[in-house]
């Protein structure tokens, strides 16, 4: 099997087409990585009254009550808090609304912070923290599923040109030729987000020192720093080594779907398709904009993002140990599926 | 002279249509066997079955002994093959498919592979984009792939397709050579009279059934075939 898997790791690494158009996707992701973190550190704007009347027009009480909480943090950030606020703050309110008046954060996320103190977390935003925050995000999620569709529809492509019987036709049997390719794709997949965590490395340097929203300790979240409690540089780490594992396996599930689809369609359009139609569509459809929120949060991030494929935002923390056991399983079934299929399927390609 | 090749009763039925139906032959070592019958008789999916890209519904298919079905991965090790077109990477070079393929076989090494380059004449054009082959160059590189495997039996599914007379006397001279060095060839074509020049034997096939092709005392392959098959595609009844 090793002559299969170096056959297959030499036929992927010297297709031009496949580097060049993950590439220009990358730097669109990260583009649009860089700006969305540029947010992060812009003062958090209080809503006009008008603005915040039409917010609550459609809510409920204790909605309104939690969203003029929030407002009321915001501006004792972006204006200062009177003595008599700071006196009515909790130890760890205090310390959130202190940290991020220093600089580290400027938006006040009140649930993410909620989790932070909960997990013994402070992720600051130093560079760990913007690699963290570039594989949570959305565009770098998208950039995933891409990654995965456009690897493993290159199985597909295969039965399309034929070449798959270059495969079949050599002295190997066709569970080994199936499985050198999943091991082929997970590599990939792999070197493809070392990459990418590279270059968010890059770019968050770049970002500090170019922007001019400086950080003046772009490690300061290995620093010790009260936040409910001290933590040091290990948990930081091992947080960003969690959430770089978690999208690596995410990934990696969804390439293993893609490529049983691809084994068992023989083509590249319905390949490609058929995560379009199941995926896409659901989350456009179900999104804020379009539909209720409760259909977003609820229909897609809760029943598919947890059961289906996991995410490493902190909307599936809550749920993580059951979305990791459940992405294990799918993975698993995914790869048997495409291997006794493969043993089994007639190619008249 | 030793059996390379042995198909007992092959059968197979694709959307209710018995397509293959109890073919048996065999091909014994450097030979050169044609395999004719009609457009749509079961040549191509006998060909696939041979090579394991179809599963048969039964009868088995035994490559120098070694059961396809059951011994995979040996009985691939003896047979290669071009079933209805070359298969081959349009990106990469001639030379570097050739190298490809020789990372997945056997025991096939640099050396052997320029003999391939120098035996099927690809030595002007092997380090282009195999994208710009023509016709000739496609099925050369075709063949060449095939005997990256060191192959004891080689399946030529209408091989001389495309090519032009000056690529036609190539194969023509090529196919004893192979076959002198112990390689036996199965080739399907068309034309009648190539297969008679070229082979040692003839097998055809008729609607799915393999039929006796001998030709009569005086009569050539190509009378035979339309004696037997009327003219029409279809068996004659007497």
């Amino acid at each position: 099997m090793l002559k299969l898997y170096r056959f297959e790791m030499k036929k992927i690494h010297r297709t031009t087409s496949l580097w060049v158009s993950i590439a220009v996707f990358a730097l669109i992701c990260l583009a649009i990585n860089y700006v969305h973190a540029d947010a992060f550190l812009t003062p958090a704007t209080v809503p006009s009254q008008e603005e915040q009347q039409k917010v609550m027009s459609e809510m409920t009480k204790d909605e309104k009550e939690e969203y003029l909480k929030q407002i009321e943090w915001q501006t004792m950030l972006s204006e200062g808090a009177s003595s008599e606020q700071l006196a009515a703050m909790s130890e760890e309110e205090r310390a959130a609304y202190e940290s991020i008046r220093a600089g580290t954060t400027f938006t006040y996320d009140k649930e993410r912070a909620q989790y932070e103190i909960e997990n013994n977390i402070n992720s600051g935003f130093g560079i760990p923290s913007f690699i963290e925050n570039a594989f949570a995000n959305g565009y770098m999620g998208m950039f995933m599923i891409f990654i995965a569709v456009i690897i493993s529809a290159l199985i597909a492509k295969e039965y399309n040109n034929s070449t798959i019987k270059i495969s079949l036709l050599s002295p190997h049997k066709r569970s080994d030729i199936i499985i050198s390719k999943i091991l082929c794709i997970f590599t990939v997949i792999l070197e493809f987000m070392l990459i990418t965590a590279l270059l968010c490395a890059v770019e968050s340097v770049i970002f500090f020192m170019a922007v001019g929203k400086t950080n003046p300790e772009p490690f300061n979240c290995m620093k010790e720093v009260k936040f409910g409690d001290t933590v040091t540089t290990m948990p930081v780490l091992a947080r960003l080594a969690a959430v770089f594992g978690i999208s690596v396996l995410s990934t990696f599930m969804v390439a293993l779907a893609i490529s049983f689809i691809s084994v068992i369609s023989k083509n590249v359009v319905l390949t490609i398709m058929t995560p379009v139609a199941t995926f896409l569509v659901p989350m456009v459809v179900t999104s804020d904009k379009i539909t209720s929120n409760v259909l977003w949060k609820y229909v897609f991030f809760n029943l598919i993002d947890n059961y289906l494929i996991i995410s490493p935002t902190s909307r599936t923390n809550k749920d993580l140990a059951i979305a990791l056991v459940v992405t294990v399983i799918w993975a698993i079934l995914f790869a048997v599926g495409s291997i006794v299929a493969f043993e089994k399927q007639d190619v008249y390609n | 002279m030793s059996v390379c090749l042995e198909v007992k009763n092959l059968s197979k039925t694709i959307k209710g249509k018995h397509i293959v139906s109890g073919v048996s032959f065999q091909i014994e070592e450097g030979k050169i066997v044609g395999f004719v019958g009609p457009n749509g008789a079961g040549k191509t999916t006998t060909m696939r079955m041979i090579m394991g890209l179809i599963k048969p519904d039964s009868g088995s298919v035994s490559i120098c002994g070694y059961d396809v079905a059951t011994q995979r991965n040996k009985a691939m090790g003896k047979i290669a093959g071009i079933i209805e077109k070359p298969c081959f990477y349009k990106d990469f070079t001639g030379r570097d498919n050739l190298y490809l393929a020789a990372d997945i076989s056997e025991d096939a090494d640099d050396d052997y592979i320029d003999e391939i380059i120098e035996l099927l004449d690809m030595a002007d054009y092997v380090d282009n984009k195999a994208r710009t082959y023509s016709l000739g160059m496609q099925q050369r590189l075709g063949i060449a792939l095939a005997l990256i495997n060191r192959p004891k039996i080689l399946i030529l599914d209408e091989p001389l397709n495309g090519l032009d007379p000056i690529g036609i006397r190539e194969l023509h001279q090529l196919f004893p050579k192979l076959a002198e060095k112990g390689t036996s060839i199965l080739i399907s074509s068309h034309i009648l009279k190539e297969i008679e020049e070229d082979c040692d034997e003839c097998i055809m096939i008729l609607d799915g059934s393999t039929v006796d092709i001998a030709p009569q005392e005086g009569e050539s392959l190509e009378e035979a075939f339309f004696r037997i098959t009327d003219g029409k595609g279809g068996a004659h009844h007497a």
